[in-house]
C-alpha cells in the first residue's frame, strides 16, 4: 500500500438539518478534495439519505448542504450515492411522474457499499 | 475484501439504528469479514421474546438469526453491558461471545474498519 495517496470512503448517516454530521462531512470532503490523498465514494446511509431530498429548503442565512453536495459532486466528477431502501423508507423517492431526490444524487443497493468499503483505504462514518 | 467490525450501541425499536446496521451486517459480508459487537444499550437486540409488532415496530431482532446462515460467527457482547443492565444471566437469541470492555477494546484495533450504529 502506498502510505502516500489514501483512498477514501465517506459514509454519511446524518440528516440535512438537525445535526452537524453531514456538514462536517462536506467539509472533511472538501479538505480530501485539496490533499493528495483520493475521495473515492460518498455514501448516503440511514438518516443521511435525508441529504438528497430535492425539498429541502434553508432559510436564505443557513448553509444549503444539499445545493453544496450537488455542487461539489459537479466540480469533482463525484458520484453521490444514496442507499434506496433507507431513502424509500424516508421519502426519497426516484419515480418518474413524482420524485423529489436531488439532481446529482443516485440510488443505489447496499452492494455499491461494500464493494467500495472492500476497496478503500479509509472509511470514515459521519 | 476488508476485516469490519459492526457495532450495535443503540437500543432496539425507539429509533432505526439497529435495524439498519443489521441490513448493513449483512450487505457488507458479501465480499467482506465482518465481526459484530454489541456494547452499552446495543446488548438488549440480544434478549428473547421481544414483541416489537405491539408497539407497532418492525421485528427485526428475528433477522439476528441470519448472521449464521451468512458465516457471520465473530460475535461478541460486551461482559460489563450485560451486568449493568442485571442481564448476564439471561439467555440471549444468538450465540454472542462475552468480552470484557478491554478485551473489546484490543479486538477493534485488529480491524481494518469499524462502524457504529
Amino acid at each position: 500500500m502506498n502510505i502516500s495517496v489514501l483512498n477514501y470512503t465517506i459514509i454519511i448517516m446524518g440528516p440535512a438539518y438537525g445535526t452537524q454530521a453531514s456538514f462536517c462531512a462536506y467539509q472533511f470532503c472538501l479538505s480530501l478534495l485539496n490533499s493528495n490523498h483520493q475521495l473515492q465514494s460518498i455514501f448516503f446511509y440511514a438518516d443521511g439519505t435525508y441529504n438528497a431530498n430535492n425539498f429541502t429548503n434553508p432559510a436564505n442565512d443557513e448553509f444549503d448542504i444539499v445545493n453544496a453536495w450537488q455542487k461539489l459532486a459537479q466540480k469533482y466528477q463525484l458520484k453521490l450515492s444514496v442507499c434506496i431502501a433507507a431513502a424509500q423508507r424516508r421519502g426519497i423517492v426516484n419515480e418518474e411522474l413524482n420524485h423529489n431526490i436531488a439532481a446529482g444524487f443516485e440510488l443505489v443497493g447496499l452492494g455499491e457499499l461494500s464493494e467500495k468499503v472492500s476497496q478503500s483505504d479509509r472509511v470514515i462514518q459521519f | 475484501m476488508k476485516k469490519i467490525a459492526i457495532i450495535f450501541d443503540q437500543a432496539p425499536h425507539g429509533n432505526a439504528k439497529g435495524r439498519e446496521t443489521l441490513d448493513l451486517v449483512l450487505a457488507l459480508s458479501d465480499i467482506n469479514q465482518i465481526s459484530v459487537f454489541f456494547i452499552n444499550e446495543g446488548i438488549f437486540h440480544l434478549l428473547k421474546d421481544q414483541q416489537p409488532d405491539k408497539i407497532l415496530m418492525r421485528d427485526y431482532i428475528a433477522t439476528f438469526g441470519m448472521l449464521e446462515l451468512y458465516d457471520i460467527n465473530d460475535i461478541y457482547v460486551c461482559n460489563e453491558s450485560l451486568t449493568k443492565y442485571n442481564l448476564a444471566t439471561q439467555p440471549l437469541i444468538i450465540d454472542a461471545k462475552p468480552a470484557t470492555k478491554q478485551t473489546i477494546a484490543s479486538l477493534l484495533v485488529t480491524y481494518d474498519t469499524i462502524i457504529k450504529s
